[in-house]
């Protein structure tokens, strides 16, 4: 086994991890901010993903060209999701807005089924087909590109809540929300421009990974189960804990899987999730 | 707070009714109020989750069945065709009662279940996935109804010692065998040592281990040297680690142990790192007309085993006018597994009508004499019979090659109507 394969299966994990982080971020960011741990968070990504699919099979748009398109009608998703959904759940037991986000997951997968039927959807010949090549190595374009994606996403994500008013009224009310609230936040409004980042993050995400993989309407659970373990790893309510989270974790899938064997993969991944809730449950980077 | 948690509580209940109602849709359906002469065969296949499309795809076929059944098409030659409903029940019609068993044993078994004490059904069939196949099967031999399996492959299924349980579709030690002498004629045709060593992909159910076990096993009896084996989980949402490793293996051929989807994600990743084998061999589910409308052109030079070959299959006249139908009903021609389940309730059908009443045991009983002749089959068969295990007796596959956009046969080499492309020409080079 030469280093050239290891530095490849490296690679692949380094790409696909930065799938996982994006999706693991709007996640963590509505725990964080709000407390919920949002179950229809996987089918939010298929639902981008069919969007993305839209734009491409009857407006002729590349996804890369439909992208911000598709974020800005998830952010007015994650607006209604919020408003006329999410809202009644605030300050409900943590178990309601659990059943209530798994309800709104199932709602949607079976929704698509019968909107979109079970079959398969694949974009082909947009802009990012093909690999890029360099020396011995590859990476495929459309993960290379969603990954550059990724890190130009979080950084805007990261200037928003650090250099404006609201990004700073978002991690106060993350921190406190009653002394947040005292301070003249206006929390509500708050927990609506939450859930537009949470939906806008997974936008991009199942935008950019209808580029490589395939639609269908139970496509999100694959990837909800890794965002998990990778917010579990980060820890709960971090946003760069979920980016940490997210890159470790495709790492340790793609290298286990080279170096040990495939079937493993997956299960050095959930390994990693079981040991962090026995003995850190709060994840590496995580308040809560 | 009271009267707020009352309206969330209001918001919930409503949400789970509607969850529920979602949820319970396939298992409610039905084709028609039950008049009471109708015999009910209860349909159990995935409608939702992974493989939602296969069943859907079976679904429409045992539905274009069961209307030739009740309807009269003097003009085609299948079994019942002529006749309005069954004939020795007085015209009585087949009912399609559906149940739902999102791809996983347990809910087969469930919804097997659920059909057998709440819908009552007279008999039973289903599921396309072996592993679904085997828990659901075990359902009807304990309730003694009679089960059909038009579509799973694993040799264990007729190994149990059923009662109740029989299968028209050839098992997997058939089709492995053929595989294994398509490749040894390969190398007989060009020239010894075009392929010798073999790798192996194949998820990790029932039916995958299975057949992949038996691909080895022959193989290796063959001479085929194994240089690489890799199991994995069909809903993986990345097979990356799996097509590096087959690459840097690097075997002459490829063994394919995939369903439909994860069929599909290896094309697009063996692309992506522009890597191929000389050959490629999928099972059926490799021609399944989900995977040829999404990989399209990408498909081009895999090989796949099917016993229905359409290229050879609509050159006559029944097949032809049944893919008519199809294609007018449903916007598209049957693949091989929708024809084996198509000709499963025609089975079923027979056999009611021959056992004369809904009588579990007679029409178990009628199993076991049934005999179709082949020109009543769409399938290429000689005829469909059981032997003592409750298995069909007689059933080929043939190869075909994916090449200008269409499945051709390429072996058994007199049968062939296009010549065989090996090696696989490389990505870049098409």
């Amino acid at each position: 086994m030469d280093s050239a394969y290891v530095l490849q299966a490296l690679i692949n994990g380094i790409m696909i991890g930065g799938v996982y982080a994006l999706i693991a971020v709007g996640l963590s960011i509505v725990w964080g901010v709000m407390g919920i741990v949002n179950f229809a968070h996987g089918d939010w990504l298929m639902l981008s993903a069919y969007f993305s699919w839209i734009f491409y099979m009857y407006a002729g748009l590349d996804p890369l060209i439909s992208l911000p398109l598709v974020v800005a009608i998830f952010i007015l998703f994650g607006f209604a999701n919020y408003k006329f959904i999410m809202k009644r759940f605030i300050d409900a037991p943590i178990v309601i807005s659990i059943v209530a986000t798994f309800s709104i997951s199932l709602i949607m997968r079976f929704g698509a089924f019968i909107i979109f039927k079970p079959d398969y959807r694949l974009i082909k010949d947009h802009v990012l087909e093909g690999v890029y090549r360099f020396g011995e190595f590859q990476v495929s374009r459309a993960k290379f590109a969603t990954f550059l994606i990724m890190i130009a996403a979080l950084l805007l994500l990261f200037s928003f809540l650090k250099y404006t008013k609201t990004g700073k009224a978002i991690r106060a009310t993350a921190q406190d929300r009653d002394v947040a609230k005292s301070l003249g936040v206006n929390v509500d409004r708050i927990f609506l421009i939450t859930w537009g980042i949470g939906l806008a993050c997974v936008a991009v995400a199942g935008t950019m990974i209808s580029t490589f993989f395939y639609v269908f309407p139970m496509m999100g659970i694959s990837f909800l189960l890794l965002a998990f373990a990778s917010v579990a790893l980060g820890g709960f309510g971090s946003v760069h804990g979920a980016v940490f989270g997210g890159i470790v974790i495709g790492i340790v899938q793609q290298l286990g899987g080279a170096l040990v064997y495939p079937a493993f993969k997956d299960v050095f991944v959930f390994v990693i999730f079981i040991l962090m809730l026995m003995f850190k449950p709060k994840g590496l980077f995580g308040k809560y | 707070m009271k009267r707020k948690l009352s309206k969330t509580t209001g918001t919930m209940v409503a949400l789970l009714m509607l969850v529920a109602m979602l949820g319970c849709i396939s298992e409610e359906e039905k084709e028609t109020p039950a008049p009471t002469a109708t015999v009910k065969v209860g349909c159990v296949y995935p409608l939702t989750g992974n493989m939602a499309s296969r069943g859907v795809a079976s679904r429409q076929a045992v539905e274009l069945a069961a209307d030739i059944v009740n309807n009269k098409y003097p003009d085609l030659n299948l079994p019942l065709a002529a006749s309005e409903g069954l004939p020795n029940l007085g015209g009585a019609k087949i009912e399609l009662v559906w149940a739902d068993t999102r791809g996983t044993a347990e809910e087969g078994r469930s919804a097997t279940e659920y059909l057998i004490i709440n819908e009552e059904v007279d008999v039973l069939m289903g599921c396309y996935q072996s592993a679904v196949t085997e828990t659901a099967s075990v359902a009807a031999e304990h309730y003694k109804v009679p089960f059909l399996n038009p579509d799973s492959a694993a040799a264990s299924l007729t190994e149990r010692g059923f009662e109740y349980f029989w299968r028209s579709s050839p098992i997997v030690t058939t089709w492995t065998q053929n595989i294994i002498d398509f490749y040894k004629d390969v190398n007989i045709k060009y020239g010894a040592g075009t392929l010798q060593t073999l790798g192996i992909f194949n998820e990790d159910s029932l039916w995958g281990m299975e057949a992949s076990d038996w691909v080895l096993q022959k193989a290796q009896a063959a001479g085929f040297i194994l240089v690489e084996r890799i199991t994995y989980s069909r809903d993986s949402a990345d097979l990356s680690a799996e097509v590096l490793r087959m690459e840097q293996a690097d075997p002459d051929w490829v063994f394919m142990g995939s369903y439909v989807s994860d069929s599909i994600l290896y094309i697009k990743t063996m692309k992506e790192y522009g890597w191929l084998p000389k050959a490629a061999i999928g099972s059926e589910n490799m021609a399944a007309n989900e995977v040829v409308s999404t990989a399209g052109e990408d498909l081009e030079y895999f090989l796949a085993l099917c016993l229905f070959p359409q290229d050879i299959a609509s050159v006559r006249e029944l097949t032809a006018e049944i893919n008519d139908m199809a294609m007018e009903k449903y916007g598209t021609v049957f693949d091989d597994p929708a024809a084996r389940a198509f000709t499963g309730l025609l089975l079923i059908a027979d056999a009611v009508n021959r056992a004369g009443s809904k009588d579990k045991e007679a029409i178990n009983a009628a199993f076991a004499t049934t005999n179709i002749p082949g020109e009543q089959l769409i399938l290429l068969w000689e005829n469909i019979s059981f032997d003592e295990k409750h298995q069909l007796k007689a059933g080929r596959y043939a190869i075909q090659q994916y090449l200008n956009g269409e499945w051709k046969t390429v072996w058994p080499w007199d049968s062939a109507t296009a010549t065989f492309v090996i090696p696989m020409p490389e990505w870049d080079e098409r």
